[in-house]
């Protein structure tokens, strides 16, 4: 076990550096460069400005040597300092939109499997009944409806008509001045509908995942089994069948690790809130390599980190994986 | 203890759908007498990336610092030059030296005199080969800079240069918090020191930016004593919080103008207001091109082209013909040009005299070869790609096969208009306020990454362009750049085709707005909200 864990862990590296050197030179390859894509087509920027602000952020020098500037700051976890005329450390840039987006993708996740799991048993327990097809109708439209629409609807009918919640930012303007209580409602306000909009695609997903993989294991023989010696049906399907039917979700828990880090760039525009999805956004448009290659490391590291903790879990809870 | 949870649930639910903004039922209508206070809501697409405007090339950036800074001089409500940081200047008879006398009373927002050493300094950064600014162009024109004392400064040209009076619209720094020091790793990147009618209160990254009045402004405090720029990157959810009240001021596309906010409460809360903006949209020949580099084709295209159409269709009507690269309520303008009514028998005759005969698939086609081409258009651009479908339609009617291509930006101008590998091209320009045009339409402007893309070449262009920039007589500049414009109109190497109005809504309690050739921005800090009218009377009760 040690050692499989040491192996996984050892091969994060040569991955990692994999990961960097295409999406360096994939970033690289996009035409435009930072600070200058908004300069193009102006009068009153000669060539000679163009030239200074290039050399400036050390485009003039080869691509490989770029990258080597880049990979010897990054090994000493220094993402060196945005290329847009803010000039802050990436780190900086990246940790101020961090909370936000956690915030936003832990409740989220938590409202997707507590909502979707349950969901997901009842539809297999009453296969085929009216309310398992009308439940399904519903998650399959929400999950069809694209996220903006939605948002626009929800935000026009709840914050334009009925003057509920706010439209779109994360906090209010006198929000220093509030109390505790008041400061928590004012967030759960600004961010019940982001949450609601992101969960709602999540949980058609997981239901549905949840739906079949408890239908395989129902059709299997020890639930036959357990049926036969009655059992009540409550126990068959909580201890029996449902012990047996979460195991694919480690897996989905393990691959949605980088998503905690990644923000929609469709929701947290519409709602206005400085999220990652935004930053990376921005920093794409403006050809931002340092805070974009700080992202993607950081995404990569976590991907391949969800991967491994999933697959420990697995080892750890499936007694099958664990004897192989 | 269930019961306890439950009350204590319908307490947070109550919480939550409480408290709606509150609106209040005043009339708007009376204009009132300006008083001081209130605040004024803006939204910003994107956030300002620093607050020193010579690092910065993005628009929400200059927005926010213009109200923070001041330049030397400035454009009034009429785009004539006046004195805004300098009382007056003079210009010596050769034209070479200009000497700006400079207000005595202006102070920096920590307190420190204004003089002319930061003017000095100002310039003196931006020609600096090691400050990455995009605009030193204009300033390595700069012969000699001198400080003659405190309150006056002195620039001498090399060669007489008539955009250089408005370049010292500049924002001055202030030298004694910058001189010496890396500006690229400056405080005031985000805690900017100006002289202008406002100070920075405080800047919440990706929320927003409050500014304040500075009760020693210069030229009077400004009424309105809060301007809090909102960040709100979608334009959708922008307009929600317009209607919502939430936001005083926004940019109406034509739809929104017209039908949208085409409301009774709509029209209880805003006032909308219109006026030309600086910019048109234009369809650019490469003059290389066989057919193109004849004058006789592109006028017939012209004359195929319908303008009306496409302002009715694409614009909802919200837009004007553009004959020429400046607007009508500028000076440099001249109506009085070859103008290109819309003519399908026009546009074949001119055709066929060049030689064009149509094909057997009805193409028109001049020795074997096909009147066809690829227009460029870049994406995300609705209004353009409209544009260009219109013009599709049109010229497919007199037998011109016209495809569309629409191309990434940085794409766009990267490997196809800096490589002239493009047949025609629609694309917009600012109008810019001076109505120099040099960098678009001289021949020496021909170069790879220069302006004039589609390698335009007319001798006495050149000439009046050259005349044009070296006399600060505005009679004469005049004279050059009507002749100027009469040969764009005759050579047609782009069809204008249209310059949009500029739409806004701005809040009714907001007075004292009046759009004007300089568009509607130039007098902000003279804007006031009678005090009987005023909505955010205390800071707390901002709650929008």
């Amino acid at each position: 076990m040690l050692r499989f864990i040491l192996r996984r862990t050892l091969l994060i590296i040569p991955m990692l550096f994999g990961i960097t050197l295409i999406s360096f030179f994939v970033i690289h390859l996009v035409p435009g460069e930072p600070g200058i894509t908004e300069l193009e087509m102006t009068p009153k920027v000669t060539k000679e400005a163009r030239e200074r602000i290039r050399s400036y952020y050390g485009l003039d020098k080869p691509i490989h040597v770029q990258y080597w500037m880049w990979l010897k700051r990054v090994v000493k976890l220094d993402f060196g300092i945005s290329f847009t005329p803010d000039r802050r450390p990436v780190v900086d840039k990246i940790l101020e939109r961090l909370p936000i987006t956690v915030t936003i993708n832990l409740t989220s996740m938590a409202i997707i499997f507590l909502v979707g799991i349950p969901l997901g048993v009842y539809c297999a327990r009453y296969k085929d009944s009216i309310m398992d097809k009308s439940l399904t109708a519903i998650i399959f439209a929400a999950y069809a409806a694209p996220t903006f629409w939605v948002a626009l609807l929800l935000m026009i009918v709840f914050g334009v008509y009925l003057e509920l919640l706010p439209v779109s930012g994360i906090r209010s303007f006198n929000f220093e001045e509030l109390s505790f209580l008041e400061k928590v409602v004012d967030v759960g306000k600004h961010l019940l509908l982001p949450v609601l909009v992101s969960a709602s695609g999540g949980i058609a997903a997981i239901s549905r995942f949840m739906k079949n993989s408890v239908l395989e294991v129902l059709s299997q023989d020890y639930i036959r089994t357990a049926y036969a010696k009655g059992l009540p049906e409550k126990v068959v399907l909580k201890k029996h069948a449902l012990r047996n039917a979460l195991l694919p979700v480690i897996t989905i828990l393990g691959l949605s690790v980088p998503g905690l880090i990644g923000g929609s760039v469709i929701f947290e525009s519409i709602f206005s809130i400085p999220g990652m999805g935004q930053l990376f956004y921005m920093s794409v448009m403006a050809r931002d390599y340092p805070t974009i290659m700080g992202i993607l490391v950081i995404g990569a590291f976590l991907t391949l980190l969800g991967n491994l903790l999933a697959d420990i879990a697995y080892a750890v809870f499936d007694p099958r994986i664990r004897a192989e | 203890m269930k019961k306890g949870y439950f009350l204590l649930l319908l307490f947070l639910l109550f919480n939550l759908f409480s408290c709606s903004p509150h609106k209040q039922r005043v009339s708007y209508e009376e204009e009132g007498k300006p008083a001081y206070g209130d605040a004024l809501v803006t939204a910003s697409i994107g956030e300002p990336t620093n607050l020193i405007p010579i690092l910065t090339t993005d628009a929400p950036s200059h927005e926010v610092a213009s109200r923070i800074y001041n330049g030397l001089v400035k454009y009034d409500k009429d785009l004539k030059i006046v004195g805004d940081l300098a009382r007056f200047w003079t210009i010596s008879s050769d034209n070479l030296t200009i000497t700006f006398h400079l207000r005595r009373n202006v102070r920096w927002h920590d307190g420190r005199p204004f003089t002319a050493k930061d003017v000095l300094y100002t310039y003196k950064v931006i020609v600096d080969p090691k400050t990455p600014t995009a605009y030193s162009g204009d300033f390595l024109l700069v012969k000699k800079a001198e400080v003659i004392d405190d309150y006056t400064f002195r620039v001498t040209y090399e060669k007489p240069f008539a955009p250089a009076l408005i370049s010292w619209s500049v924002s001055i720094l202030p030298s004694h918090l910058l001189k010496g020091k890396d500006i690229t790793r400056s405080p005031l990147l985000r805690n900017p020191i100006g002289t202008g009618p406002y100070k920075l209160k405080e800047w919440i990254p990706g929320q927003r930016i409050v500014l304040e009045a500075n009760s020693d402004y210069f030229d009077g405090r400004p009424y309105i004593q809060r301007h809090i720029i909102k960040f709100i990157p979608d334009t959708a959810s922008m307009f929600l919080e317009l209607k919502n009240l939430s936001i005083d001021m926004m940019a109406l596309s034509p739809l929104q103008f017209l039908r949208q906010t085409d409301y009774p409460a709509f029209r209880r809360e805003f006032r909308k207001y219109q006026y030309l903006s600086f910019s048109y949209v234009y369809l650019g020949y490469n003059l290389k091109h066989p057919f193109f580099k004849e004058k006789k084709v592109r006028q017939a295209l012209s004359h195929a082209i319908d303008k009306k159409e496409i302002i009715e269709g694409v614009l909802l009507g919200q837009g004007i013909e553009a004959t020429g690269p400046y607007k009508p309520d500028m000076w440099a303008y001249n109506g009085n040009v070859k103008r290109y009514e819309y003519s399908k028998e026009k546009a074949l005759k001119i055709l066929s005299e060049v030689g064009f005969t149509r094909g057997r698939d009805g193409i028109l086609e001049r020795d074997g070869k096909k009147f066809e081409f690829t227009v460029l258009v870049n994406q995300g651009n609705d209004v353009r790609i409209r544009c260009a479908e219109l013009i599709q339609k049109r010229l497919s009617e007199i037998g011109i096969r016209m495809k569309i291509r629409v191309i990434e930006w940085a794409s766009l101008i990267n490997e196809f208009i800096d490589k002239r590998n493009f047949e025609a091209v629609i694309l917009g320009w600012t109008i810019p306020h001076d109505p120099d045009l040099f960098d678009i339409w001289h021949s020496s402007k021909k170069g790879e990454k220069e302006l004039n893309f589609i390698s335009f070449e007319n001798k006495e262009v050149d000439r009046l362009l050259t005349l044009a920039r070296h006399t600060f007589n505005i009679e004469e500049r005049k004279k050059y750049y009507h002749r100027f414009q009469e040969i764009l109109a005759e050579e047609q190497p782009y069809t204008f085709l249209f310059i949009p109005y500029a739409n806004v809504a701005i809040h009714k309690r907001i007075k004292g707005v009046l759009p004007q050739p300089a568009g509607i921005t130039y007098n902000m800090e003279k804007w006031y909200v009678p005090y009987e009218q005023m909505r955010y009377k205390s800071y707390a009760t901002i709650y929008p």
